[in-house]
């Protein structure tokens, strides 16, 4: 259903390695499972740049599998989420650590599990940074078996309908085929952008390859837009299950928005969003979780704020002065989650949708 | 003919690319500047762009030195040249030399993507526009 996804992967956004392609059909997805898995994992440190040495221990860790995400255990940096963005590949995005005296940035990065359930394999980099302004790199291999095989029973187990269990499952259902969407969608506005580029008389009247160039990019956008078109209303359909049980859910409201966002339904997309932010607690500690994350992706080795940096009290007072977006009066919002909702205006869909993780984290 | 087609959709991702969104907010159209005067202040390159006109002009504000262009097919690009020295590197690294393109229609074009960092900034497409949506989340 995809077409052109290797065109996407190469363009990409930041927050999230790219979507690897898909494995081959497999008897077992751990995509599919709710339960705990056992690991042993042999992790392979190199602090050379650290002043420090390649080390090698072995740990034993669990993983915490419901359906489309997971929690590894503390292999050295605490535990950490996951998403799946296939079968048997796990995605762990960037995150920032507490790493005394300092702090630690890793990288995002993917678990690759065997289609045997026996062994996984990743790794990742990471960037130190000192209380005292030093800061040194270094890299994580991690290479996990188990003797336990796949677990017995593949199928979802039955949850309680209404359960925090099963909304959670949802969720991550629904995003899962969002996610499909928003790729389609951002392939879509790539083809148009070219389009609108090359698909000019003076460029393309002499010339053959921008001729045929035109041709196949819009053969593309056909094909990406009916793809859309099959895969929306479903999309909407799951996320409205959702909303139909508990209509200010934080997840499924935000979600909805950038839906709405890349449909063009400005109005829409604003409505969602505000009922998202109305659930304060979670929406700061949402907030809070995407700081760490966009400082973690940008690299940034403290966060810029208005005290520090004239650039964001410049970004804050024009941001403060805005009224639409869009075209449409946007108002105002709290103080305290305003910084996340002008976040949600003007970020790629795809960030935006999968920077604030699931519930839960 | 697809692997083709991919290395083109990459290089067109790059800041040459340019958004199909039209803006849709309206905005009342400036009176053209004098077309024997150079434009080099903020107001004669907004009333230029408006009109679709082709337009180059580089301007140091207190925050740093911007770079604006406008084409006759009413695609506006901005660029982050440099920023003023008090900055960090890190986010000197993220921003300058940067850029990002805007499409609009004749007659309505928004003077916020001039006037202000981040409003308008919508409709465009580029590595400026990412990472000001990126940044904003610390303002």
């Amino acid at each position: 259903m995809i077409r052109g996804v290797l065109g996407i992967s190469i363009i990409m956004v930041f927050f999230l390695v790219p979507v690897a392609a898909q494995t081959s059909p497999s008897p077992w997805s751990w995509n599919n499972y709710m339960g705990t898995s056992y690991w042993d994992v042999q992790v392979t440190e190199n602090e050379a740049s650290c002043g420090g040495g390649i080390t090698t221990d072995t740990v034993s860790i669990t993983i915490s599998h419901n359906l489309d995400s997971a929690v590894m255990g503390n292999v050295g940096h605490g535990a950490a989420p996951g998403s799946f963005i296939s079968n048997n590949i796990l995605h762990m995005p960037s995150r920032t650590v507490s790493d005394p005296p300092g702090s630690s940035t890793l990288s995002a990065y993917d678990i690759f599990f065997t289609t045997d359930c026996g062994a996984f394999a990743g790794k990742y980099t990471w960037t130190y940074h000192g209380p005292d302004g030093y800061s040194c790199s270094g890299s994580t291999a991690l290479s996990g078996t188990t003797s336990e095989g796949c677990p017995g029973v593949p199928v979802i187990p039955a949850v309680a309908s209404g359960t925090k269990e099963s909304f959670v499952a949802e969720i991550a259902s629904a995003r899962t085929d969002l996610n499909e969407d928003l790729m389609l969608r951002y392939y879509q506005t790539q083809l148009e952008d070219m389009i609108f580029t090359i698909d000019r008389p003076e460029l393309t009247i002499n010339d053959p390859l921008y001729q045929r160039n035109v041709v196949w990019a819009k053969d593309e956008l056909a094909a990406a837009t009916d793809d859309i078109k099959q895969l929306e209303p479903a999309v909407e359909a799951k996320y409205n299950a959702i909303l139909d049980k508990d209509p200010d859910n934080f997840w499924a409201n935000w979600d909805m928005a950038e839906l709405k966002k890349v449909q063009g339904n400005y109005q829409d997309y604003f409505s969602h969003t505000n009922k998202a932010l109305g659930n304060k607690d979670i929406a700061k500690k949402t907030q809070k979780l995407v700081k760490q994350t966009v400082a973690g992706g940008l690299g940034l080795s403290e966060f810029p704020t208005t005290d520090n940096s004239y650039f964001i009290r410049r970004m804050s007072t024009d941001a403060a002065a805005i009224q639409s977006v869009y075209g449409i009066d946007v108002g105002k919002g709290e103080a305290d989650t305003e910084p996340l909702r002008m976040f949600a205006f003007w970020n790629q869909p795809f960030d935006a949708v999968n920077v604030v993780g699931l519930p839960g984290y | 003919m697809m692997l083709t087609g991919v290395i083109l959709l990459v290089i067109f991702a790059g800041c040459s690319s340019s958004s199909p969104q039209a803006q849709k907010n309206p905005v009342n159209a400036t009176p053209a500047p004098s077309q024997n005067v150079p434009c080099m202040e903020k107001a004669c390159f907004i009333a230029a762009a408006n009109d679709c006109r082709d337009l180059n002009v580089t301007i140091q504000e207190d925050i740093g030195t911007f770079r604006y262009s406008s084409s006759p097919y009413c695609i506006f690009t901005k660029t982050l040249v440099s920023l003023n020295g008090t900055e960090s590197r890190e986010v000197r690294n993220l921003l300058e030399g940067k850029n990002m393109t805007c499409i609009y229609t004749k007659g309505k074009f928004d003077h916020r993507l001039v006037t202000t960092l981040i409003g308008g900034i919508e409709y465009c497409r580029g590595e400026l526009k990412d990472n000001l949506a990126r940044l904003v989340i610390f303002s």
